[in-house]
Parts: C-alpha cells; sequence; structure tokens
C-alpha cells in the first residue's frame, strides 16, 4: 500500500515518467480492485437531453464533433477549418465530457479534436445540466458518452459498415469474448470523410478530407460477485488533408496536413467495503499530441517537400495523469459521497516556455450529503475546496432541492459553482502564439455560477420537462491595455427549455423547444441577443414488418453574439441552421443483420453566411462579411450491421 | 462471416484521400521593352501572371527623396552625371561661384551592390524623429543640353514625415524654401530644381512595379565587361540598370543553374538579398565587335511577398546602346 501511495504522488508529479516498478505497482492496484462502469454520482434530474444509439444511427454520426452539431443546446459551425462549438456564453472548452465516468478530451481548457472521439461503441450521449457531482471542477454543463456493454457471449461479433453518396466510409468491427469471468472486448475502426468544396472546380477544399483509425479496448474480470474490474483505453489517429489553392501562373499547391493522436488508459476500483459503503479508487492515463505541416506540391513534377512557412497552426500535445479516490455511503435517510481527486496536466510539446514549467495540478478534496425526507423533498448539498498549484485555494459549494421525486410531477431546483480553466496558450505560450498577446501565467480560473430549475412530469408513456438555466461566468481573460491576458470579463446565459418524450413499443417521438439569451460581453456592455432552438427525435416502429423508421431533426434561428477584439465589441450575426435526417431500418435473420438507408443534412445549406459588425457608440458599422460552415450538404447514407450472435 | 469482411474491404478501399491530379507544365513568359536613353529611359515591369509593364517618358528632375519611414536618403538623377559638393558651411548666402574652384572635391551617387551611396550623404542626426540637419550647404552641378547648370541646395531640418530645403542658383542670391511630404505609395518624391516643382508622374505606386528598368550613370573603370554610352563626364559612362522595389523584392543572382532547372524548391532555401540598384545585369559586350548581347548565363531570382520568379535576357537588338530592345523571359516559381 506504500508502495501504491508512492507511485500515485510519483504519477502526479510526472505521469510519463513513471519508473518501472511503479508503474507495474499502478497496474496491479488496477487489477486487484474493481470498478464500477459509471463513476460520476449523476442524478437522473440533471439529465435534460438523450441522444440515443438510434439517433446516432439516423443522423449518422461518426464522432463527437459531428454529433455536437445536433445535440440540443449546442451550436456548432466551423470557421477557417476550426469548429467552433458553444453553449450560449459557454465554449466547448468550459464544458465537461466524460465518457464511462472519465475525461474524454483531457482537461476542457485544452483544444482537443472531437472527431478523435468515435461514436461506434457508444450507447448514449447524454447533457447533464448542473450535476451534483464532487469530482468535476466544471460542471456548469456535462457532456456524458455511455459505451456499449460488453454482452455475456463466449464470443460475440459486431461488424457496422456505412457508405455514403459522398463517398464517406465508416466500418468498425468488434470482437468480444467471455468466460463470465473474464470478458474482453476490441474493437477496430476506420473511419474517412471526404472534402468539402465552396466550389467543385477549384482544388481548394473548404473542409479537408479526414481518416480516423481506432482501437478501443475494454477487459472485465469479475474476481468475485461483488468485485469487478474494468480496463478501457480508446486510441485514436485522425489524419486530415487540406488542399491548397494552385499559385497563378505556377503548376505549384501548398496543402496542409494535420495529424492528431492520442491515446488513453483508464481503470476504476470498486470496493464494497460494507452493506452501505462503497470504496473507489480511479486511475487514468491520456496523451495526444495535435501537429500541423504545411507541404509544397509541384502538381507537374509531383515533387513534394515540407514548406518553409510558419504561417500554420502551432503543434500541441497534452498529457493529463488523473487519480481519483471516493467513499459513498447509501443510507437511508442521508446518503453522503466523499473523495479526493488529483490531477496533473502537462504541454508535452512545449515543456518549458521562457524556464517556466507547462503544467498545473488540481487538487479536489470535495463531500456532498444527500438528505431524503420521505418522499416529498430530497436535500442535496456538497462542497468542494479546489486548490490548482498556479492559482490557490478555491471553495466551490453546489446545492440541490428535489421536491416530490416521485410523485408525478416533481420541481428541482440546483444552484453551483464550478470553475473552468484558461486555455494553455493564454496561460503559458508567447506573444506570436497569441496575435501579439502577452501571456498571464496567474490568469485566474473562469468561474461559473449556475442558477437551474425545472419541472418534470411523470406518465407512464409521456414524460415532460420544463425548465430554465442561468449561468454567469466570470474571470474570462481579456485583453488589458498592457496587452496583456487579465481575469475580467464576464457573460452570460439564459435558456428556458421544454420537452416531450412519447414513448411506447411502437413509436418514440421527442420534442423539444427552447428559447436562448447570450450576452458574451457582460463586462462592456449590455447586450443580450436571442435565439431559438427546436429539435425533434422520432423513431417509429412499424408493426409485423422488422422495418423502423426514424427522423432527426433541427432547427436554430439566426444566431447573434458579440465579442471583444483590441478592445473593440463586434458583433456577429450567423444565418439560421437546419437539419433534418430519415432513416428507414430492416432487420433480417432473426435481427442479426440491419440494413438501413438514410439522408442526412436534408435541407442543409452547408455555407452560411456570418456578418461582422463594429459596435459604435451610436450604431453598428459592417466591417466584414464570411462564409462559415454550418455543416456537410446533403448525402445518401447505406448502412449495415451484422451481429453475431 | 468472410462475405462481410471482403464486403468491408471493398467499402474500406473505395473511400481514400484523392490523388492530386497532374497539371501541365506553365510556360515561361517572354516580354519585349525599348529603352531610349534621351526620350524614354524607363520601363516598370510588374511581375505577374501575366507580368505588365509601364513605359515613362523622359522627365527633367534632379533630386529624389527616400520616402520610407525613418530613411532619409536624398539621391540625384541616376540618368544625368549631376555632381555635389559638400561646402561644409552652413552660410547659405556666403556660397556663391567663388566657392568653387579647381581643388573643389566633387562627389556622385555610388552605386553599390546592394545599396546606393548617396553623393549628398548624412546630411543630419537622424537619431531623432524630427532629424535634425547639419544645415551644410551644397552645389550640385550639371549639364543638359549643352548648358551647365550650378545650383545650391541646404537641408533645412526635415519634420516626422517632411523634408525642408532652401535651394537657388549659385549666381543668384534668391532662393526658394520647399516642402516635400514623404509619400508612403512610392519609394521616393522627385523634384526638379530648374523648374522648381516636385515631379509626381514618374514613380508607380510601390505596389504597382518590381523592376524598373533604365539607365545610371557610374565610373566606367567599375564596369569594364558592360556596354555604356558616354556622358558630359569622361570617367563616367551611361550605363543599362535594374532598379529594384526594395521595400518588396529580394533578389539572388544565379549564374550556375540553367532557367529551365530553376523551380521553387532550389530558390526557396537561397540566400537572397535586398538590393536597390543593378548595374549592367544581363547586358554583355562582345570582345571583339564590342556590340551589345545579351548574358543569357545570368539569372535573376526574385522573391517578393512570398512569390518567386526567374528572369532571364535572351535577346537584346539596337542599333546602339541609346536605344535597344531587350527581350526577357520571366518563369513564376
Amino acid at each position: 500500500m506504500k508502495d501504491i501511495y508512492h507511485c500515485i504522488s510519483q504519477l502526479l508529479t510526472n505521469p510519463f515518467k513513471l519508473r518501472k516498478h511503479c508503474s507495474i505497482m499502478i497496474v496491479s492496484a488496477c487489477l486487484i480492485t474493481c470498478i464500477a462502469n459509471q463513476t460520476m454520482a449523476q442524478d437522473s434530474t440533471s439529465c435534460t437531453y438523450i441522444l440515443s444509439r438510434d439517433d446516432i444511427e439516423t443522423s449518422n454520426l461518426q464522432n463527437l464533433e459531428e454529433a455536437l452539431s445536433i445535440l440540443p443546446m449546442f451550436h456548432k459551425y466551423i470557421k477557417n477549418g476550426s469548429p467552433q462549438i458553444s453553449y450560449g456564453s459557454l465554449g466547448i472548452d468550459n464544458i465537461a465530457v466524460f465518457k464511462d465516468g472519465f475525461p474524454a478530451a483531457l482537461d476542457q481548457n485544452i483544444n482537443y479534436d472531437f472527431r478523435s472521439i468515435p461514436l461506434w461503441d457508444i450507447d448514449r450521449i447524454e447533457i447533464h445540466l448542473t450535476p451534483v457531482v464532487g469530482q468535476v471542477k466544471n460542471n456548469a454543463i456535462v457532456i456524458n458518452l455511455y459505451s456499449l456493454k460488453i454482452p455475456e457471449q463466449p464470443i460475440w461479433t459486431k461488424l457496422n459498415l456505412t457508405n455514403t453518396s459522398s463517398s464517406d466510409f465508416h466500418g468498425s468491427f468488434i470482437l468480444g469474448l467471455s468466460n463470465l469471468t473474464h470478458s474482453g472486448q476490441v474493437g477496430i475502426s476506420r473511419s474517412f470523410t471526404n472534402d468539402l468544396y465552396d466550389d467543385e472546380r477549384l482544388r481548394s477544399t473548404s473542409l479537408g478530407a479526414f481518416e480516423r483509425y481506432d482501437l478501443n479496448i475494454k477487459y472485465q474480470y469479475k474476481i468475485l460477485p461483488s468485485v469487478t474490474l474494468n480496463i478501457r483505453s480508446d486510441n485514436a489517429i485522425v489524419h486530415t488533408q487540406n488542399k491548397g489553392k494552385i499559385i497563378p501562373g505556377t503548376s505549384r499547391v501548398t496543402d496542409q496536413e494535420n495529424d492528431f493522436n492520442k491515446h488513453n488508459i483508464c481503470g476504476s476500483l470498486q470496493l464494497k467495503a460494507s452493506k452501505h459503503h462503497t470504496l473507489s479508487l480511479d486511475g487514468m492515463v491520456h496523451h495526444f499530441k495535435n501537429n500541423n505541416t504545411l507541404i509544397d506540391k509541384d502538381l507537374n513534377t509531383g515533387q513534394q517537400n515540407l514548406s518553409t512557412h510558419t504561417n500554420t497552426y502551432p503543434n500541441t500535445g497534452y498529457n493529463q495523469g488523473l487519480i481519483r479516490l471516493s467513499l459513498k455511503s447509501f443510507n437511508k435517510p442521508l446518503d453522503y459521497s466523499l473523495g479526493i481527486d488529483l490531477s496533473n496536466t502537462r504541454d508535452n510539446t512545449y515543456q518549458y516556455i521562457d524556464a517556466i514549467s507547462t503544467v498545473y495540478n488540481d487538487y479536489i478534496a470535495y463531500g456532498i450529503l444527500s438528505y431524503r425526507l420521505k418522499n416529498t423533498l430530497i436535500l442535496h448539498g456538497g462542497l468542494r475546496l479546489f486548490h490548482n498549484n498556479l492559482t490557490g485555494n478555491f471553495l466551490l459549494p453546489q446545492f440541490q432541492i428535489e421536491l416530490a421525486p416521485r410523485e408525478v410531477i416533481q420541481l428541482n431546483f440546483t444552484s453551483n459553482t464550478s470553475v473552468s480553466y484558461a486555455p494553455f496558450r493564454q496561460l503559458f505560450y508567447p506573444t506570436n502564439f497569441n496575435e501579439g498577446v502577452r501571456n498571464n501565467v496567474s490568469l485566474n480560473p473562469i468561474k461559473q455560477n449556475t442558477i437551474h430549475a425545472n419541472v418534470i412530469l411523470k406518465q407512464k408513456n409521456l414524460n415532460a420537462l420544463s425548465g430554465l438555466i442561468f449561468i454567469v461566468q466570470s474571470d474570462i481573460p481579456r485583453v488589458a491595455e498592457s496587452n496583456t491576458f487579465n481575469s475580467v470579463g464576464k457573460s452570460s446565459s439564459f435558456s428556458t427549455y421544454a420537452s416531450i418524450d412519447l414513448s411506447n413499443d411502437i413509436v418514440s417521438v421527442k420534442p423539444s423547444a427552447m428559447m436562448h439569451a447570450i450576452n458574451n460581453t457582460r463586462d462592456t456592455g449590455n447586450l443580450t441577443f436571442f435565439y431559438p432552438e427546436l429539435n425533434l427525435n422520432t423513431h417509429i416502429r412499424i408493426p409485423n414488418s422488422k422495418i423502423t423508421v426514424g427522423l432527426n431533426a433541427k432547427y436554430i434561428g439566426k444566431h447573434t453574439n458579440s465579442f471583444i477584439s483590441n478592445n473593440i465589441i463586434y458583433i456577429a450575426e450567423q444565418q439560421k441552421m437546419r437539419f433534418l435526417s430519415l432513416r428507414i431500418k430492416r432487420s433480417f435473420i432473426k435481427e442479426k443483420l440491419k440494413i438501413s438507408f438514410g439522408i442526412n443534412n436534408i435541407l442543409q445549406t452547408p455555407f452560411i453566411s456570418n456578418d461582422i459588425y463594429r459596435l459604435t457608440e451610436i450604431n453598428r458599422e459592417s466591417v466584414h462579411n464570411e462564409r462559415v460552415i454550418s455543416g456537410y450538404p446533403r448525402s445518401f447514407t447505406f448502412k449495415v450491421v451484422y451481429t453475431n450472435p | 462471416m468472410k462475405k462481410a469482411v471482403y464486403v468491408f474491404l471493398v467499402f474500406s478501399i473505395n473511400s481514400c484521400f484523392t490523388p492530386d491530379g497532374y497539371l501541365p507544365k506553365i510556360d515561361s513568359e517572354t516580354i519585349n521593352i525599348t529603352l531610349n536613353s534621351t526620350e524614354k529611359p524607363s520601363t516598370y515591369i510588374k511581375l505577374g501572371f501575366p507580368t505588365s509593364t509601364l513605359t515613362k517618358e523622359k522627365i527633367n528632375w534632379q533630386l529624389r527623396f527616400e520616402n520610407t519611414a525613418d530613411e532619409w536618403g536624398i539621391y540625384t538623377n541616376p540618368t544625368e552625371p549631376i555632381r555635389i559638393f559638400n561646402t561644409e558651411i552652413n552660410r547659405y548666402d556666403l556660397i556663391n561661384l567663388n566657392s568653387i574652384d579647381g581643388n573643389t572635391t566633387w562627389g556622385y551617387d555610388d552605386v553599390k551592390s546592394n545599396n546606393i551611396k548617396s553623393a549628398v550623404g548624412r546630411w543630419g542626426d537622424f537619431d531623432f524623429p524630427n532629424p535634425e540637419s547639419y544645415k551644410d550647404v551644397y552645389i550640385l552641378n550639371w549639364t543638359q543640353d549643352s548648358q551647365d547648370y550650378y545650383y545650391k541646395l541646404q537641408i533645412l531640418d526635415a519634420d516626422i514625415n517632411t523634408y525642408h530645403f532652401k535651394y537657388g542658383p549659385l549666381d543668384e542670391t534668391s532662393f526658394q524654401i520647399e516642402t516635400i511630404n514623404k509619400y508612403e505609395f512610392q519609394l521616393y518624391s522627385y523634384f526638379s530644381l530648374v523648374n522648381n516643382e516636385q515631379v509626381k508622374t514618374i514613380e508607380p505606386n510601390i505596389n504597382e512595379w518590381h523592376i524598373h528598368s533604365s539607365y545610371q550613370v557610374d565610373s566606367i573603370i567599375k564596369h569594364s565587361k558592360i556596354p555604356y554610352s558616354s556622358t558630359s563626364i569622361g570617367s563616367l559612362g551611361l550605363f543599362p540598370s535594374f532598379e529594384l522595389n526594395h521595400e518588396h523584392v529580394e533578389i539572388f543572382v544565379d549564374t550556375v543553374t540553367n532557367f529551365e532547372q530553376i523551380n521553387y524548391v532550389h530558390s526557396r532555401n537561397l540566400k537572397f538579398e535586398k538590393s536597390k540598384n543593378s548595374i549592367g545585369l544581363f547586358y554583355l559586350k562582345d570582345t571583339i565587335t564590342s556590340h551589345v548581347k545579351s548574358n543569357s548565363k545570368q539569372n535573376l531570382i526574385l522573391r517578393s511577398d512570398d512569390e518567386y520568379y526567374v528572369i532571364r535576357a535572351i535577346n537584346i537588338i539596337g542599333s546602339s546602346f541609346n536605344n535597344h530592345s531587350i527581350t526577357f523571359e520571366i518563369k513564376k516559381l
């Protein structure tokens, strides 16, 4: 045990240079303990939206970045090849993303390539608004991905092939073996998405073709009936080719290529300490590299050389090590959960900048109490003491009341405070990575104060949900007069939402409507902009025909927001977006073979205008009109899924 | 199961990155310009796709002033042998024809490989945003249409983007004070002492030319292998010159590689340098006939705003050096 503690401390200081015996100890520790599949304490009331496996297939979603276009509440577009994903004033870097209870995209202050998170092994995606949890420091909104469970079959295979009229191909093969004590699953995948052109006659791509290879492994060992070991490793290589234009008067082009490699391994331990107590120990090591290269090509001679130009995105790469220890008690009427969470995030590309080590450590100690007063009330309250080695200590409270949790109509009110870090580049990187602005290593974390209230109606075949959520962010990095980042910015988001889930054996209809209000520049101007959003996810099983029809739709109205650049307020006005996908599926050979045909992005215009205005004292003046990408154009999808047995 | 694996493989191979297409070789471009030292001594060339040229007629001017921020050079008209004497005296009224005699040391603008040394020289202290002039009085002398001109010139203190100077005929007490504002869209501002006016129609805007093919007065001894025509000063000749837009252009003269073999990859690693003027590039004097001929072994590789070009002269035709045409082959790399 002493050795394990030694190894944990070494893992936190430098997780990627563990001594050999420490590595063995950590792995051994993983092996001798068990885990539950989902380690995050998440109550059902915080889960607002679910994207099911059927929804994922109907919309032909292949990775998390694509899913974030369809997921309710999120707004995504692509500008200059980079995805811009947000909920209200919260960028995706301020939103926690978890897969089976572990961070799926490292710490959320890092530009992660969400295309590297595949969905072929995902059962469902859930959005949790203000969940009462201990471990997550940025839990205003949490996206949870849950992977497919390993079936208890001696041998199990699943082949999944998708081809589209855009010449995209997505294939995956999963092999599972189980003898009830040991269960293992290996999944491999290749996914290719073709180029998107603004003008097919030109060589230059608006969005480059990309190819991803995955190797995802899961292993489960049931040591005792109550003790199970789970280990998971996700690995992906994503290669993107952005073709450049032919330089006039020459046969030359400059192409930009991007390679994103990620590897993670995580294990979770759970020990049933007593009838009412569970002790858990989780660990994760995650590594990624994101390399950009420019290649000069002569299309006449076929000659290719690395470009000497430097005007490309910088290479980045980060490592994260994570250890958690938690104790949960399930007593009536009082439950509690205590734990510590130690995390180390390190830059693996620029390990020192100006003699400063580009690394930070988090230490979180938390306690959450839940008190149940018969069936009328549940009170959740918790505190997180959070220490960051760069910025100091923070106390983050959270509080939730559930009224009538078991009645037809349930009321909930939640308030919490969470934090997310400023981007790594703003903390550590030199001015040439920050458009001439100086970094500030002592930037405060961005604080998020959230209030969320909702009412839930529960009937046999009908669930309805309506609520509102208000998030105020403070200490957002802004450029000060000294040309340095300072923690002075404020923003706010407000959303009202209503959704219905009408389901029976034949039909599942899930419409939702919401109105969002964003104020990205709350610190300098009272500019609040509103936009509507509508979603519809429907699946109908035609009786006695083995045919299922699915429909996914999303509509986002004209989206306006404000931003600050060089101490000037700008307004960006973006056209509405529409997503509509249809699918018809038929089963064969006792449900082993499923063939489906779909049409995706039926109403979609791939390019929409994004008009930029400069705000003056009396009016606004147009400064720039640009086209951004809202998604891929209409395509037909043919999909074959074969499962044995 | 086997069939499923086969289907998987067929689909998998079908969707891949599209290979790069083939493009035919882009032909190089040829342009022809005519230079006449008395009528049309200057042609501005803008490289591009296609290359364009602008020929200018001869205009009377004597001085040009650098417009580049923080640069304060004053140069003479390169197509005329204009000589300058720095009296090192500050009193404008004391300078007259008696200030020159047989021992007067005259100077000319001196063209170096990467710069032009001005005959006026360093006329003040430029360590301030507003340069402080030493207020030396200069005497200028040149011959035009068989007439000798003597002028005196005194640079007054300059403003942050303005030249002030006092000038007049050497044998007269009257004078003029002139102000020239730096015009950021041109390399130089031009001034005619004889006509008492700034000449604004000489140089195109800075983004509209890369090379200025013209003439340059220089020492005959310095350029023994380059053809020239004689001037009013026996030791000076009028040479063909390539003035470069040094704000946007860097050059490398390659005399080793064949024109056909020069490409982008070859060029991008060369050590380019800023140059203001190159005398006699592409011109060669036939040792037997003394006629002008093109030096096709000289390739001028030019980098401008991340674009690369190579230029060579393939033919020079003309009855005399004062009136000839030259054909350039230009390839964008």
